[in-house]
């Protein structure tokens, strides 16, 4: 038997590789983003043409629990042709968006998408591509692009494709909003010389355009301009953790009816919708002069999981307290030219988001450090003028030498009672961060560090990591233009701390060890600012039922009791928990951590919770088993791709390239005529009027 | 009489502004020039020294390459960075795609003045770059004009690509529009041009690529 399953596969492959040279296309057929429609399949004609498959229907069922959204997408598509089809799934995710889960039915067989070890996910899939069976290596290459390769899809068949993503929401202006891709933009990657993903040999995905979804959403994608009405059906169950002031769907009609407990659920009105604008939704909260506070948990045989939510004030009137600001500048020879010129910008902007009550400082460092006070002065007049002719006078020369600014930065302490901010800029790449780190954490006391890369140079994971020690946040700027917009929105940020000092803890009935909260991401509990929301991921122990908060606004003392709740239905709060602990120890190497140990933290975390890492790979292999099939035979060969992980690309914007001086001389010569004319016409007048009647 | 002077003296305010606009406008193109000029030396010192030199003592900006293109004499010297202050005396070169490693290097510049040639620009052409150390030939492979608003470069995506950047349409009037002009030229070994060329990816495409190479492969 063993022979004759052999003898088939290899007849198989033989018969195939006859067909794709039968098939053989003229010339390469390069497959643009921008036929990419919002979740597609995609496959190659007899003729070689680039085919989507018609999309029958969306079900997209979306559960909002506090800051996270868990979606669950159901896609029917159908082969219209006479063959058999191999091709290629792409969705395009939202940003910050993971796929943990998927699973695809073509006719009768199920293919599972499963979490594996990276080598062992290409094993699997090179072992099942040799025996003859369908298998497909699930991609995510782009942060943002979703792809894999289906086999196999039976004349006039359907496939359908089921995906589970889950995603952090943003907080933007008082309000939470999600969106839904059904449309998408293309994004320009230029002329790419070698083939980046293969659908077939001689065919490329990587060339030309490419999808970059949820940067404009709201424009209908290339090519076809008339609009697709598309079968989609969109319900969500929105558990927001404050009350509801307002929902608002912005381009489809919604109903809205009574959940369980404080839910709210939303159904589509419409069955059908174009397809040329994405489903957006927004809440905010009842307005608030407090902080409010909300508690989700979850259980499962993983564990028990906790997500703690902090809403800031968002009623106009409350009174942010004073602060004591260091501002710390790199003035080394790197920073020369238009660097220096940006954080000279940047220090004046930030001079000026400072209240007369609060206190400043300026340190400049580069082989030394120097301070503008001997210790902070307050934000007076006369010392803000000060202040901007030092900021003024700055120039950039000499080494980066962070250790002497950090002492100066740190080490001195404020009055107690305000609220510390050192804010530190530098474009300088750093060196022996282990020993830097430990550096800052051993000075750190009660200061808050709010770190901003510039340029292309600096260390962000090294920054970044620094900043969650320090409970601030890291601000990278990439090119000196981008730097007054981002320092002006930390600034703002700064400007207003609603709640500090924030202390967790929970109630405990037993006094068995590890029965609180463990593990918390991220370790160390940030302030909350108005603005934006406070996110805590935690584990929970099983006698845990309460949990207390505690935390300052200004010099009051804010407390809170949290039931947690005997339920613990909300999916997706153990998920989120074992990914901001991913890219907790994903930074952890500046803390001077191993590289074995990093890896051994994070593989059974990305194991156990089917999470897409730099050491784990989604794999498809086939559930059931392959029935003989003699028309089998379009199957081609998917060349082995190993995904690139969720690494971060750096985008470049295109740079404004014309002067417009032409507009300039053109209205220069109109002047230039017309007081010409004008000349001329006076000399017309005056012989006139000399001419005797 | 009155309105006489009045006429006089909106003659003259015309005048004055008419003349100062033509003047600020003609300084422009002026301004390129003559700094193509300065930076031609500096250049030459930086090749020498291996230094970062100043084109003139208050500049804030030094050269980084040559953008060549023989076939048209174009000869024109880059900067480092693309903001505009540096593009009004000479292309400039993104530094945030020079940062990576094998990415894709990123050229622009002004359509009314410097970047002016690339509306001549066709598929097939050779450009050169001359870095500090070496000197690398690319052929345009592409060429299109992509919404800025829409769209961003990803470097690292394109390596050993080099990308032309400049606004379109090149007669506007005004600056500002959101279109870009983009050609892509993709590196070719210099002692093997026809060879790479017919072996691109892109070959095939371009009728009159292999006599292309003929005429300009050395």
């Amino acid at each position: 038997m063993p022979t004759l399953t052999h003898f088939i596969s290899v007849a198989r492959m033989l018969v195939g590789a006859l067909l794709l040279i039968a098939l053989e296309v003229p010339a390469a057929q390069v497959l643009g983003g921008d036929e990419i429609g919002s979740g597609s399949l995609l496959s190659r004609n007899a003729q070689g043409e680039i085919e989507a498959l018609p999309l029958l229907s969306t079900d997209v069922e979306i559960e909002i629990t506090g800051p996270i959204a868990r979606t669950v997408v159901t896609q029917h598509f159908h082969n219209p042709g006479g063959q058999w089809i191999e091709a290629l799934y792409l969705f395009p995710l939202p940003q910050d968006a993971a796929v943990d889960r998927m699973r695809m039915q073509v006719g009768e067989r199920i293919i599972e998408g499963q979490i594996q070890e990276r080598a062992q996910a290409k094993a699997t899939y090179e072992q099942a591509k040799r025996e003859g069976r369908r298998a497909a290596l699930v991609e995510q290459d782009r942060p943002n692009l979703f792809s894999t390769a289906v086999a196999n899809i039976p004349p006039q068949g359907e496939v359908s494709v089921r995906i589970e993503y889950q995603q952090s929401l943003a907080w933007r202006d008082g309000e939470f909003s999600l969106r839904f891709p059904l449309a998408i933009t293309p994004r320009y990657r230029a002329g790419l010389p070698e083939p980046e993903f293969l659908i077939e040999a001689d065919s490329t995905l990587g060339d030309g355009w490419s999808i970059l979804p949820g940067e404009r959403p709201n424009r209908i994608p290339l090519g076809d301009a008339q609009p697709v009405e598309r079968q989609v059906r969109i319900r969500a169950r929105l558990d927001a953790g404050f009350e509801l002031a307002e929902v608002k769907s912005h381009y489809h009609e919604i109903t809205r009816s009574a959940g369980e407990g404080q839910a709210v659920e939303i159904r589509l009105k419409e069955a059908s919708v174009p397809a040329d604008r994405d489903f957006v939704l927004t809440w905010k909260p009842v307005p608030s002069q407090l902080p409010g506070a909300a508690l989700f948990s979850e259980a499962s045989e993983k564990g028990r999981f906790g997500l703690l939510m902090l809403t800031p004030p968002t009623l106009e009137g409350w009174q942010a307290p004073a602060r004591e600001v260091i501002f710390v500048i790199d003035t080394s020879g790197s920073m020369a030219g238009q660097s220096i010129r940006a954080a000279r910008e940047a220090l004046l902007a930030g001079i000026d988001g400072l209240n007369a009550e609060d206190r400043f400082n300026i340190i400049e460092f580069n082989n030394d450090a120097a301070q503008l006070y001997n210790g902070a002065k307050p934000a007076d007049r006369s010392h803000l003028a000060e202040a901007r002719r030092y900021i003024q006078r700055l120039q950039a020369d000499g080494g980066t030498n962070m250790a002497p600014a950090l002492d100066l930065a740190l080490a001195a302490d404020g009055e107690g009672q305000r609220l510390r901010q050192v804010v530190f800029i530098t474009d300088g790449a750093v060196s022996e961060e282990a020993a830097l780190f430990a550096h800052i954490h051993r000075q750190l006391g009660d200061s808050r560090l709010f770190t901003v890369g510039i340029g292309s140079a600096p260390n962000s994971h090294f920054m970044a990591e620094a900043a969650v020690a320090g409970r601030g946040t890291f601000t990278y700027i990439a090119t000196p233009d981008e730097a007054e917009a981002s320092m002006k929105t930390l600034f703002a940020k700064l400007a207003q701390p609603a709640l500090t000092h924030i202390e967790v803890e929970s109630e405990v009935e037993s006094e068995v060890e590890g029965d609180g909260i463990t593990e918390p991401a991220p370790a160390v509990v940030p302030d909350l600012y108005a603005g934006e929301p406070l996110v805590l991921a935690m584990k929970l122990g099983s006698g845990a039922n309460q949990l207390r908060l505690k935390g300052r606004i200004g010099d009051t003392q804010w407390q809170q009791t949290l039931q947690i709740e005997s339920q613990d239905s909300r999916r997706g709060i153990g998920i989120d928990w074992a990914r901001k602990t991913i890219a907790q120890w994903q930074r952890a190497r500046s803390r001077g951590v191993t590289e074995e140990e990093i890896r051994q933290r994070i593989l059974p975390l990305a194991l156990e919770f089917h999470l897409v890492s730099p050491y784990t790979s989604l794999v498809a292999v086939d559930v059931t088993p392959v029935r003989p099939q003699t028309e089998d035979l379009a199957q081609k060969a998917l060349p082995g791709q190993m995904p690139h992980g969720l690494e971060v690309k750096k985008l470049v914007p295109l740079a404004q390239g014309a002067t417009g001086y032409l507009s300039t001389l053109l209205i220069g010569l109109l002047l230039l005529a017309s007081a010409l004319i004008l000349t001329l016409r006076t000399r017309g007048d005056r012989t006139d009027g000399a001419c005797p009647s | 009489m009155r309105s006489r002077k009045v006429r006089i003296a909106v003659v003259a305010l015309l005048a004055i502004i008419g003349l100062g606009l033509v003047g600020q406008s003609l300084w422009i193109p002026l301004k390129a020039e003559l700094a193509q000029w300065l930076l031609q030396r500096a250049w030459a010192q930086t090749q020498v020294s291996g230094q970062r030199v100043k084109p003139w003592p208050w500049a804030d900006h030094y050269p980084v390459a040559r953008l060549l293109w023989n076939e048209q004499g174009i000869d024109q010297i880059v900067l480092a960075g693309d903001s505009g202050n540096v593009l009004a005396f000479a292309p400039g070169e993104n530094l945030t795609a020079r940062g990576i490693e094998h990415a894709a290097r990123i050229i622009s510049g002004h359509r009314d003045t410097h970047f002016r040639f690339l509306q001549r620009v066709e598929r097939g052409e050779l450009f050169t770059l001359e870095g500090e150390q070496d000197r690398r030939r690319y052929r345009v492979s592409d060429i299109r004009v992509v919404d800025a608003d829409r769209v961003s470069i990803d470097p690292s995506d394109a390596p050993d690509t080099l990308l032309l950047v400049t606004c379109y349409p090149f007669d506007a009037l005004t600056a500002g529009g959101s279109l870009r002009y983009v050609v892509s030229a993709v590196r070719v070994e210099t002692d093997n041009v026809a060879q790479a060329g017919r072996s691109s990816p892109f070959s095939g495409t371009v009728g009159g690529m292999d006599a292309d190479a003929e005429r300009t492969g050395t």
